[in-house]
């Protein structure tokens, strides 16, 4: 098993060559920054001096190789446009992703989950019918359509929720993290936590939707392929209480392609996270790729795709080491 | 036979002739066809985006039965092609005036100097280049505004631009705030903004806008989203009347300018503190000035060869007197010293204790001090009680990013902020209808232009030029694609500004007599 995580993680390194290697060639196609940097009154030479200072008159490889030898060193380079460093422009700003994308996991296991069961013991009832169009429709519609229906019927008609945003400005929170919902319930402030909850919802619903479905339809067409085995008819035969015998014999079992499923969906997020937090003005790493490509930052766009996909990456290989948990008859070797 | 022969070959030369005729006829008369550049994503002035070309092109197919290929690119590319590759023969392009000065639109468009530059139509009137440099300049006023209204009468008979429109600039606030003003520079200043709150409570005024800033230091920025909140947190040595361009004190209690306009000497304020308590004075203007001239001046100052350009040097006379000496005279100069990019006098101590990360830790002078700055989220600004011109009306000013144009309207009519900017044409409506909202808008300055290459096949010929200017119904366009958020302009400058020309006459609408001028040019013309 270690040896197993040992090669995993060394197969790591040509993954990641080949992202940065990818980016790094599709920056050679977008438009020249130095034209958005100097603004509308740049001249050719102007800009011909910025392009040297930055180095973007180098071959490409020596430039890719420069680059590959700081992010080795940890150093990303900095911010065309903020002239900040890019590790500090995605380190402020990754924890406010993680906390979105954990709170929309969590929505969609839940309900996934637990629609998913309920379809499948209720097979063609009404109940299964509405959660399998229900799932239909979250897989179906766009995040960001749907994110503002959402902002138009809970917080414009009905006042429920808030709008947007992360937290309720004028009330003047102070957060040492960007884990502004996890740092609250630590130091126990909880008029922050239940602003940061409140906030939370909408984004975290529209981020959901497609997973939610997703995770219904697999739990449910699991659970009717498990329930028709034979040890759980021996289970009922037996007189093991139903309950138990959905809960105790049938779900760990179900649950195997499930994980899978929504471990896959975390990936998923990160990158839905683009559109939610553009719709919700979520000050994450999504928020901060949008304004990136915009403004063809190229250091900070290189450093949210290296970002994201080294978390996708470790995140597969996170969901292989729990499947084995779960499943003794899967061996690594 | 022989005979038979000869009357065949007379018949075969008979047709050839005239078949030559026919190819000859064919050959002289062809439709107009034009190579159409054009940009994909809404501009501040175009916020139709790619469908004001589609419309272009549909006119000028319909009344020119010209071929008109439009080569879309995103912003960034698009301005390479047009402005360094020189790609196209007609192209949409628009400018957003930096200071308020005529000089800003039309030295930079139409003087000869600035081919290959803005000037990348290739035009060149001798005639509009004297007046421009004669502007330049001139000190008096209304001596600049004859020269600029001269040189507009030239340029609309030129025609090397098709004045398409101005976009309004637009503002929504809720009705409990009050003392919000519309710049035709774009500027924001917060000062006299105020806003009705329950007794006890605190004035938090949140300002909801498209974008975050880039950095707070005036010397490197040249965005509005920076410079909304820079405006707030620095003072200028001088500033503009409300809601206008013209000129008054701020940090300059007054000035002389010498005769040959050259020498600006400047008298500062006395009393004044920067937000970390160190004294205002000639040590800060000459350092706030200084670091953006001649050779200090580096290559991330957008701004810095736009305003200080012209700048010999600027020295200390006392301690509360300054002169800045000019290379050559410019009369936009003191409108340049009143802007948000550049030059905004910032503190000394500051920016030798922060260094390269003075633009998250500014210090100014002005109204508001900043507090802390979340990225992505939020500015927090709070009132500064000793203010020099009176302390601000609310205590607190947050800058609250919301990327969406929609959920910004959104937010405004939930009431969770105060103001907001960058509003959709297609939420004009909902907000203007809303009992709880104040919707102010004015004319922006700016615009909206196509533009020809003079110096080129087929637009080097006037006529052709006449001919596509008078097959472009612009009030049509502004009508359907921006439906009362802009107005059709008349020349280059936007109503209001210095030198705008109210009875300045265009080639109008005139698609008879447009095909008649393009007919004379040579080309194919429909019936």
């Amino acid at each position: 098993m270690v040896s197993y995580i040992i090669r995993r993680l060394l197969m790591l390194v040509p993954v990641l060559l080949g992202v940065t290697l990818a980016v790094f060639l599709v920056m050679q196609v977008i438009p020249d920054p130095t034209g958005i940097i100097l603004g509308q009154h740049a001249t050719p030479a102007q800009m011909a001096a910025l392009r040297h200072e930055l180095g973007l008159d180098r071959p490409v490889w020596v430039q890719y190789g420069d680059f590959l030898w700081k992010a080795l060193h940890g150093d990303l380079g900095r911010s065309y446009l903020t002239r900040a460093p890019v590790t500090y422009e995605i380190g402020r700003r990754f924890p406010h992703t993680i906390e979105l994308t954990l709170a929309a996991i969590l929505i969609a296991s839940v309900v996934g989950i637990l629609a998913g069961i309920v379809s499948a013991i209720r097979q063609y009832t009404v109940i299964d019918h509405l959660a399998m169009v229900g799932a239909l429709l979250g897989v179906s519609m766009p995040i960001f359509w749907l994110g503002l229906m959402l902002i138009e019927l809970f917080a414009v008609y009905l006042h429920w929720l808030p709008v947007d945003g992360r937290i309720t400005l004028e009330a003047g929170y102070h957060f040492r993290t960007g884990f502004y919902i996890i740092e609250a319930a630590v130091t126990h402030n909880w008029p922050a936590f239940r602003d940061a909850v409140r906030h939370i919802i909408l984004p975290a619903t529209a981020l959901a939707a497609y997973s939610t479905g997703l995770i219904a339809r697999m739990t449910r067409s699991s659970m009717l392929e498990v329930v028709r085995q034979d040890y759980i008819r021996t289970a009922r035969a037996k007189g093991v209480p139903e309950r138990r015998v959905i809960f105790r014999h049938a779900l760990k079992n179900a649950m195997i392609p499930v994980v899978t499923v929504v471990g896959l969906q975390f990936g998923y997020l990160l990158g839905g996270a683009v559109l939610t937090e553009t719709v919700f003005s979520w000050p994450g790493i999504g928020s901060l790729a949008v304004s990136a490509v915009q403004n063809s930052d190229i250091p900070l766009i290189q450093g949210t795709v290296l970002l994201v996909a080294t978390v996708f990456v470790v995140v597969n290989l996170v969901v292989d080491i729990v499947y084995a948990f779960l499943d003794p008859r899967i061996r690594y070797s | 036979m022989e005979f038979q022969k000869r009357v065949a070959a007379i018949i075969l030369l008979v047709a050839m002739v005239v078949g030559a005729f026919a190819l000859a006829g064919c050959t002289q008369k062809q439709p107009l066809t034009i190579d159409f550049y054009t940009y994909t994503n809404p501009r501040p002035y175009n916020p139709a985006g790619d469908k004001l070309a589609e419309a272009i092109q549909q006119q000028l197919q319909q009344n020119l039965g010209a071929v008109v290929n439009i080569h879309q690119f995103g912003w960034t590319e698009y301005k390479d092609e047009i402005l360094s590759k020189g790609n196209g023969q007609m192209y949409l392009f628009g400018w957003i005036g930096d200071n308020g000065d005529p000089d800003n639109f039309l030295y930079v468009h139409f003087h000869s100097s600035q081919i290959g530059a803005l000037n990348a139509m290739g035009y060149k009137n001798p005639q509009v280049d004297d007046l421009l440099t004669q502007a330049q300049k001139e000190s008096d006023p209304q001596k600049r505004d004859q020269l600029y209204k001269q040189a507009d009468q030239l340029i609309v008979q030129d025609a090397p631009w098709v004045f398409i429109s101005h976009a309004n600039d637009m503002v929504a606030t809720r009705k409990n705030v009050t003392g919000f003003v519309l710049y035709p520079t774009g500027s924001i200043f917060l000062h006299n903004v105020d806003k009705e709150v329950p007794a006890g409570q605190q004035k938090v005024l949140v300002y909801a806008r498209g974008a975050d800033s880039l950095s707070l230091d005036p010397a490197l920025i040249d965005d509005g989203e920076s410079a909304k909140v820079i405006e707030n947190i620095y003072d200028t040595l001088v500033t503009f009347e409300p809601g206008t361009t013209k000129i008054k004190p701020a940090l300059a209690t007054d000035w002389q300018i010498s005769d040959d306009g050259l020498v600006y000497t400047f008298h500062l304020r006395k009393g004044v503190k920067f937000h970390d308590g160190t004294p205002f004075n000639a040590d800060a203007v000459v350092a706030s000035i200084g670091r953006q001239v001649g050779q200090n001046a580096t290559a991330d100052m957008p701004y810095a060869s736009f305003t200080f350009g012209d700048v010999d040097k600027v020295e200390k006379v006392d301690d509360y007197t300054v002169k800045i000496t000019l290379k050559e005279p410019n009369a936009p100069f003191l409108l340049n010293l009143a802007m948000g990019p550049a030059a905004p006098i910032v503190s000394p101590t500051a920016l030798k204790k922060y260094g390269a990360d003075f633009g998250r830790h500014p210090v100014g002078t002005g109204p508001f001090i900043f507090e802390k700055w979340d990225p992505d989220q939020q500015i927090v600004l709070k009132a500064n009680p000793n203010y020099w011109d009176g302390k601000p009306k609310v205590d607190e000013v947050i800058f609250k990013v919301t990327k969406d144009n929609t959920v910004r309207a959104q937010e405004l009519l939930a009431g969770s902020v105060d103001i907001i900017d960058g509003i959709d044409p297609a939420d004009v409506d909902s907000l203007k209808n809303s009992p709880d909202i104040n919707f102010l808008s004015g004319p922006g300055m700016n615009i909206n232009y196509l533009a020809f290459r003079v110096d080129r096949p087929p637009f080097d010929n006037p006529k052709v030029r006449q001919a596509v200017s008078m097959a472009i119904d612009r009030q049509a366009i502004v009508d359907s694609l921006y439906k009362g958020i802009a107005v059709v302009a008349n020349g280059p400058l936007p109503p209001g500004m210095l030198g705008y020309d109210p009875n300045l006459k265009p080639y109008e609408y005139n698609p008879a007599e447009a095909k008649k001028l393009l007919a004379e040019a040579g080309y194919k013309v429909p019936k």
